[in-house]
């Protein structure tokens, strides 16, 4: 059977397969992965010829870098972690706090926003809001407005840097922006988002924040984890000093991960390699990868056609906000990451390829 | 007597040593009362799914149940008192002070303590304000202490 991509029939499918793969991830039937329902869908929009598959293969070829940037940030952060890095950073929020809610409030943004933008949005989700939650209840704060912040700035810090967010990447390569450019063009913009969240915080849980300051127990700080700090600093100075003669984002990141990972291959390789390859997360590898392909049929129907129409042409400050606008709509209705899949291809020419910030 | 003290993360300690003053040396039955806040629950849920197709399994307990464990043990070891527990989450549209209220219904007088240590209204948060105002019972309100 062959459904003409051009036709409406041929859209009707497209969306309809792309709505299943979106339910599927979010409902999780039986708390099933993801890819489940991702790569079965893939191979249908092949199999039916909504996508041919060199498409598929070209496309899979351009998510490559970003797909492989993921994996190596991945085990980067998870690294990290098991170096102690998040402890180390939990002791520091709570002596930097010196036992005010407020001030570990301020602690807080501050840890989380360097986590995001470094390491990206998932260390601090998954990684750095337990420890949040840890240090408040260690000092005697309330942890609410830890962990909300924790896990907002998630989202509003992840626009600094193209590793900060998975999106982000995938707008950095279309932008042609280097990498120190994409970082000083979002610089304000992070800064001033981070900045109304934390007054709309101090605001918003002034309540929880008036409790009394608790005395910080002796033992809260815990030794730097040295080598650890020294790896994740320089792979954040290799991302912008290579960058520019040509080395993907990916390369850097697996040169930070392997660094890391070296001692404990060594002293146990099978063990080790095994702990890697999980934290690599390759189900979701593979569900980026399945839902490019799904997405892409989508976009080169009538669909795709329509929103293309729909992005402004003109080169103006008017023009970035109606792309921006657009986004936001399309992230809401999809979620940012096949938005940004649909977007980045029909904007790459046009003055909101960068308007990321506002779809996440 | 039964006195019911409601324990809320940073102000605790106030409200227990309140208890410990009111209880001792009498036939008190002491409840120490910890309603789980939803919000911080939901807050706590949401990050991980919103990571779309992250997977991993699906997230269960949460460590704040073990953080209002603990909590409750240090309230029992400060108090130095027979005491009991009774740890509540509220359900569909109920809100903690909703769920304090109604807890306060079996009990003689409520123990709570203010949310800031500073003279002024904000030093009740609008749960705590609602409480005081409500409650069936006699309520000591204790200034918050570090």
């Amino acid at each position: 059977m062959h459904v003409d991509v051009t036709t409406t029939a041929g859209a009707v499918v497209a969306v309809v397969v792309l709505v299943a793969v979106l339910v599927f991830a979010v409902v999780r039937p039986y708390g099933l992965p993801e890819v489940v329902g991702a790569l079965p869908a893939a191979v249908l929009v092949i199999a039916l010829g909504l996508v041919p598959w060199h498409d598929a293969l070209d496309e899979a070829r351009t998510l490559g870098p970003t797909v492989g940037f993921l994996a190596a940030i991945l085990v980067l952060a998870e690294l990290a972690r098991e170096d102690g890095v998040f402890a180390w950073a939990g002791g520091v929020m709570a002596c930097a706090s010196r036992g005010s809610p407020r001030r570990l409030l301020g602690a807080v943004f501050v840890v989380a926003s360097v986590t995001t933008a470094v390491l990206s949005l998932d260390a601090t989700v998954v990684l750095l809001t337990p420890v949040v939650l840890a240090t408040a209840t260690r000092i005697g704060a309330r942890a609410r407005p830890g962990v909300y912040a924790s896990t907002h700035l998630a989202n509003t810090a992840s626009t600094l840097l193209p590793v900060s967010n998975l999106t982000n990447l995938l707008a950095f390569g279309a932008s042609g922006l280097t990498f120190a450019g994409f970082a000083g063009l979002m610089a304000l913009p992070w800064l001033a988002t981070v900045a109304v969240e934390y007054g709309v915080f101090r605001w918003w849980f002034r309540g929880d924040l008036a409790t009394p300051v608790h005395r910080v127990p002796d033992d809260a700080a815990t030794p730097a984890p040295r080598f650890a700090l020294v790896v994740l600093a320089a792979t954040l100075v290799g991302f912008a000093v290579v960058e520019p003669f040509g080395v993907a984002p990916a390369w850097v990141a697996a040169a930070g991960a392997l660094a890391l990972a070296a001692p404990r291959l060594v002293r146990s390789p099978r063990r080790e390699a095994t702990a890697v390859v999980r934290a690599a997360n390759v189900p979701f590898l593979v569900f980026v990868l399945a839902l490019g392909v799904v997405v892409l049929a989508v976009r080169n129907g009538p669909v795709g056609d329509g929103v293309a129409h729909l992005v402004p042409a003109r080169t103006d400050f008017l023009g970035l906000l109606a792309v921006a606008g657009l986004a936001a709509v399309l992230a809401n209705l999809l979620n940012n990451l096949p938005a940004t899949l649909v977007l980045v291809p029909l904007t790459a020419h046009s003055p909101g390829c960068c308007s990321r910030c506002c779809w996440a | 007597m039964r006195v019911l003290v409601w324990l809320t993360e940073g102000t605790w300690e106030a409200a227990v040593d309140a208890a410990r003053e009111l209880a001792e040396g009498r036939d008190a039955d002491v409840v120490l009362l910890h309603v789980d806040d939803a919000a911080t629950a939901d807050a706590w849920h949401a990050g991980p799914a919103g990571l779309l197709g992250r997977g991993g399994p699906a997230v269960t307990g949460t460590p704040l149940h073990d953080a209002v464990a603990h909590l409750l043990e240090d309230a029992q070891v400060r108090l130095g008192l027979p005491s009991s527990t009774d740890e509540r989450s509220p359900h569909g549209h109920e809100r903690v002070e909703t769920v304090v209220v109604d807890a306060c219904r079996d009990a003689d007088v409520l123990v709570c303590s203010r949310d800031g240590d500073r003279p002024g209204p904000h030093s009740l948060a609008p749960p705590t304000r609602f409480v005081v105002d409500h409650a069936p019972c006699d309520v000591v309100l204790v200034w918050a202490r570090g």
